[in-house]
């Protein structure tokens, strides 16, 4: 399907542009077309002008994506005016165009902050304490602490904001001044939110004071997994489509339905795991790709035969890297025939401490790789939610790449810094009962649901080939963990899948030995 | 002066290479085989070049020498007979793995770099593309056409040179992950390519074919993976002995200058025809047209050879010889020779002990292979060593063509060539 077509459930999508509307959308089921064919129809069909459309994406590449895809679309309009931004970004532009709360307002990096800190909080205190004055930012309160304002003072003379004050700041502009609030309202006729199951409520108050009449909302609570991040440390979970629920009886929920990313068996595996989701609504994703290659489930001695047996497996689907590979038959054959390029290929796995021995495996055959996302030496205790938390916040911010190199790379990442993108062929690895879904001593584990989903995302990713790997030991934060496959592998059904044994390396059998036992 | 030039060779750290692949082996082995210019291999591996720059110094402009002290040590084990000068010229080899139009290329390219400071400006520049640490023929996700970019703009005398051409996996016109023509390949830089590797299983009248091979030079070259492969394939120069003058006489295909090259019998190379080496089916390039480019054993698609794909990409038939084209003279490596007068392995001891005798005797081995009358082997008792070299000369052969990666056989020699004389004659 090119570009400008669209299926049934899609046009309906992008014609629905009245009143409230929810647009689930499942993965691969062409989400970011729905988002720019609707903006395009909006200009193009409707006489809505550029200025008066708001179109809010989860990260800072979604949104130059999504421009560049509105221009294709819209090749002689002028999108100046047009306001594609991340819901931080928005807050921010409209925080200068207001000078509120002051002129130049900039954000404090991490740095700047842990040096104003310096006279407020011990130093090995600062980072939790900053993490605690996130979740109450988080929450929408003002902390009123002595330290936190002797902070928020330190921030204001030197024109800084934290990146969660923006929302709080706006908020407030709106609430001291509604004339301010009328005027963007005024503006902004037609606001469209893309990914909104990760929205948090800070971000949800700010777009939906915005918001009038017109208001869409296109997300897929299966893909929902930055819970922990969004809810402020507080005890209930804020639920975005709920929330909209309440907020706009009157809405209209249409559904896209139709997957053009996965081939069947991919994705009828995906929808086996996730539909065990006790609190989740049923619904189902037909596959518009052929069936396709049976799931590959590969358990491993350890982590690093793991690691070395996905390297191997990446060489074959390359049709053979090096000329030593061909000739000595190492690469085997496979079964679709059919080569996969560099960056056909992603490595997804649950913590980022779990990267290091594929990169070791790839350095030592010279495969080109680029990891996402920041290492982490610490105890995985601490670890976890942190890191996700930078994959988060690198999301809201820029790109997942932050250097492009020239060359084409095997991608390795996290599964959370995977979300919104595909690959033809994905290793989804360490799927250890304790690693995906993580879990931790103590009752601060991540919500099983979320890791549900999470090892559903991961899953989703994939369009051709996915392969699923487990280790039995594996060293992870200074420690060698005994582990058992994940639960989540056994909801998969065994016609779909491929059990493979992990091979050993290929010894020279004496040629003339008859399997005579079999 | 003439003198034979093997520019494509590898080092200890390319992947799957011998540990003897150090400076002062291949000085001696250069000798031992009547190479004059060597390619350095691997100038890339940041390991390999530092080596090259301890061990190595300047001759000739763009050619370098082992170090005096070191040349020595080797001295002592290259017999008088074959002593004579060593150059080296920096070398290395690309693997580029991309995705073009989307369908995966993998394509590898010989570089060439008239000095050390060149050389490290190319390794600096994909060093931030890739890993150039891990091996010494580094694989990049690279397009062929960014990296002839690369190489240019960092020497006007730095080269691009599309490596073994026809091989299935890993060459420009490689049947399995390669192009249709250097335009597809390069683009708009195109013009910037002026020569091709044939590799092991194709030899210039098989690339005369193809009339947009014209305006290119062919040369041939080892791809060595250990020091005793040197000069498998080589190119015959007549010229003045610097880097710029090879490069002159191959660009401007000047054949008072670029004399030859000399080859392989094509058939012995390992992607000749077509097959599936699993299945231990050998397909002639008719035969995998009928049926369907699929193999007999087990259904799968075939490798498919060079032969195969040079007739496909053709657009004339066998005999006519370009204009400027270089000569061409197919050799069988003396070890073979003498391991078929000996009916034992060429890898065999008995089979290195008279190589070595040999060389001792005579000369080096494209001395032997190429000049020494056949009688004077003959006068020294080998009467069926002469015999076999009488016939590789006149193309007297009988072939057994490689395929999927199995080498070609090239037999010299029939039952009824060993008499009980004959062989008692050789001890």
């Amino acid at each position: 399907m090119n570009d400008s077509e669209l299926d049934s459930n899609q046009r309906a999508a992008v014609l629905a542009t009245e009143g409230a509307v929810v647009i689930a959308a499942g993965p691969g089921t062409g989400k970011t077309r729905v988002f720019a064919h609707r903006v395009a129809h909006l200009i193009r069909d409707r006489g809505v002008k550029p200025r008066e459309i708001l179109a809010v994406s989860f990260t800072r590449s979604a949104a130059s994506e999504m421009r560049e895809r509105i221009a294709a679309l819209l090749p002689d309009a002028d999108l100046s005016d047009l306001w594609v931004e991340t819901c931080h970004a928005a807050a921010l532009r409209i925080l200068r165009a207001e000078k509120h709360p002051f002129p130049e307002l900039a954000i404090a990096e991490e740095e700047q902050r842990l040096e104003l800190l310096a006279d407020i909080v011990p130093r090995g205190e600062a980072k939790a304490w900053l993490e605690e004055l996130r979740g109450s930012k988080q929450r929408l309160e003002w902390p009123q602490d002595e330290a936190s304002q002797r902070y928020q003072e330190a921030l204001r003379q030197r024109g800084l904001a934290d990146f969660d004050d923006l929302f709080l700041f706006v908020l407030r502009l709106f609430d001291e001044r509604p004339e301010v609030l009328e005027r963007w309202r005024g503006r902004f006729r037609h606001i469209i939110m893309d990914e909104f199951q990760d929205t948090s409520l800070a971000q949800y108050r700010f777009i939906s004071r915005l918001a009038g009449k017109d208001f869409c909302v296109i997300g897929d609570p299966d893909q929902s997994i930055y819970g922990f991040a969004n809810d402020g440390g507080s005890a209930e979970r804020f639920e975005p489509f709920t929330q909209f629920a309440k907020d706009r009886p009157d809405r209209r929920t249409l559904a896209l339905s139709e997957n053009y990313r996965s081939q069947g068996i991919i994705l009828d595996a995906a929808q086996q795991v996730i539909a065990r989701n006790p609190t989740r609504l049923p619904r189902q994703l037909r596959a518009r790709l052929e069936r396709g290659m049976p799931i590959d489930i590969s358990g491993h001695q350890s982590d690093r035969q793991e690691a070395e047996m996905v390297v191997r497996r990446i060489e074959s689907l390359l049709g053979g890297a090096s000329r030593f590979t061909v000739d000595t038959g190492w690469a085997r054959d496979e079964a679709d025939s059919r080569s996969y390029g560099l960056s056909d290929i992603a490595i997804l796995y649950r913590l980022n401490a779990q990267a290091r021995r594929f990169e070791l495996a790839l350095e030592r055959i010279g495969l080109p790789y680029m990891t996402y996302g920041k290492k982490t030496k610490k105890d995985g205790r601490e670890v976890l939610a942190e890191e996700d938390l930078e994959d988060f916040r690198d999301n809201e911010r820029a790109a997942p790449s932050l250097v492009h190199p020239a060359g084409e790379s095997i991608t390795l990442m996290t599964v959370h810094r995977a979300k919104g993108l595909e690959f033809p062929v994905v290793f989804l690895t360490g799927c250890e009962d304790g690693i995906l879904p993580y879990r931790r001593e103590g009752d601060d584990s991540p919500s099983p649901e979320e890791e549900r989903r999470l090892f559903y995302v991961g899953m989703t990713r994939a369009g051709s080939r996915l392969l699923i790997s487990y280790a039995r030991k594996r060293f992870l934060f200074g420690k060698t963990l005994a582990l058992e496959p994940s639960p989540f592998v056994a909801d998969i059904e065994d016609e779909l899948r491929r059990l493979e044994k992990s091979e050993a390396l290929p010894r020279k059998q004496p040629k003339n030995k008859q399997p005579e036992l079999f | 002066m003439r003198f034979i030039a093997d520019l494509h060779i590898h080092s200890k750290y390319s992947r799957a290479c011998s540990p003897a692949l150090e400076p002062g082996p291949l000085y001696r082995w250069s000798q031992l085989k009547g190479i004059t210019v060597l390619g350095t291999g691997d100038f890339t591996h940041p390991g390999w070049f530092s080596m090259l720059q301890e061990q190595l110094v300047p001759a000739e402009p763009g050619l370098f020498q082992l170090k005096p002290e070191l040349a020595r040590q080797q001295d002592r084990n290259v017999p008088a007979s074959c002593r004579a000068a060593a150059r080296f010229l920096l070398e290395a080899e690309i693997s580029c793995i991309y995705k073009r139009d989307g369908k995966v290329r993998k394509v590898h390219h010989l570089v060439f770099a008239p000095s050390f400071e060149a050389a490290a400006r190319i390794g600096a520049s994909l060093g931030k593309i890739g890993n150039i640490r891990s091996d010494g023929r580094p694989i990049l996700g690279l397009d062929s056409r960014d990296l002839l970019r690369i190489v240019r703009e960092a020497s006007p005398e730095a080269y691009l040179v599309p490596a073994h051409a026809w091989t299935p996996h890993f060459a420009v016109f490689g049947s399995e992950s390669g192009f249709d023509s250097l335009e597809e390949c390069f683009g708009d830089l195109v013009g910037e390519i002026f020569a091709v590797e044939t590799g092991l299983s194709s030899d210039p009248p098989m690339n005369w074919r193809l009339s947009a091979l014209d305006r290119v030079a062919l040369i041939s070259n080892s791809d060595a993976h250990s020091p005793e492969k040197l000069g498998r394939e080589a190119n015959l120069f007549d010229c003045e002995l610097s880097y710029g003058a090879v490069f002159s006489a191959i660009r401007g295909r000047y054949p008072k200058w670029f004399l030859k090259t000399l080859e392989f019998f094509p058939e012995e190379g390992k992607y000749h025809v077509d097959g599936h080496r699993k299945c231990e089916v050998r397909l002639e390039p008719e035969e995998t047209i009928r049926r369907k480019g699929l193999c007999p054993s087990c259904g799968r698609p075939v490798t498919v050879g060079v032969l195969h794909r040079v007739e496909k990409l053709a657009d004339r038939k066998k005999g006519k010889k370009p204009s400027g084209a270089a000569d061409f003279e197919h050799l069988i490596p003396l070890k073979e020779i003498i391991g078929q007068a000996l009916r034992v392995g060429a890898g065999s001891v008995r089979v290195d002990a008279l190589y070595h005798r040999l060389l001792a005797r005579f000369s080096n081995e494209f001395h032997i292979l190429r000049e020494l009358p056949a009688k004077d082997l003959e006068k020294e008792g080998f009467p069926l060593l002469a015999l076999a070299l009488d016939r590789m000369r006149k193309g007297e052969v009988t072939l057994q063509p490689g395929f999927d990666g199995e080498y070609g056989v090239i037999s010299l020699l029939a039952k009824k060539d060993f008499s009980h004389q004959d062989q008692l004659a050789l001890f």
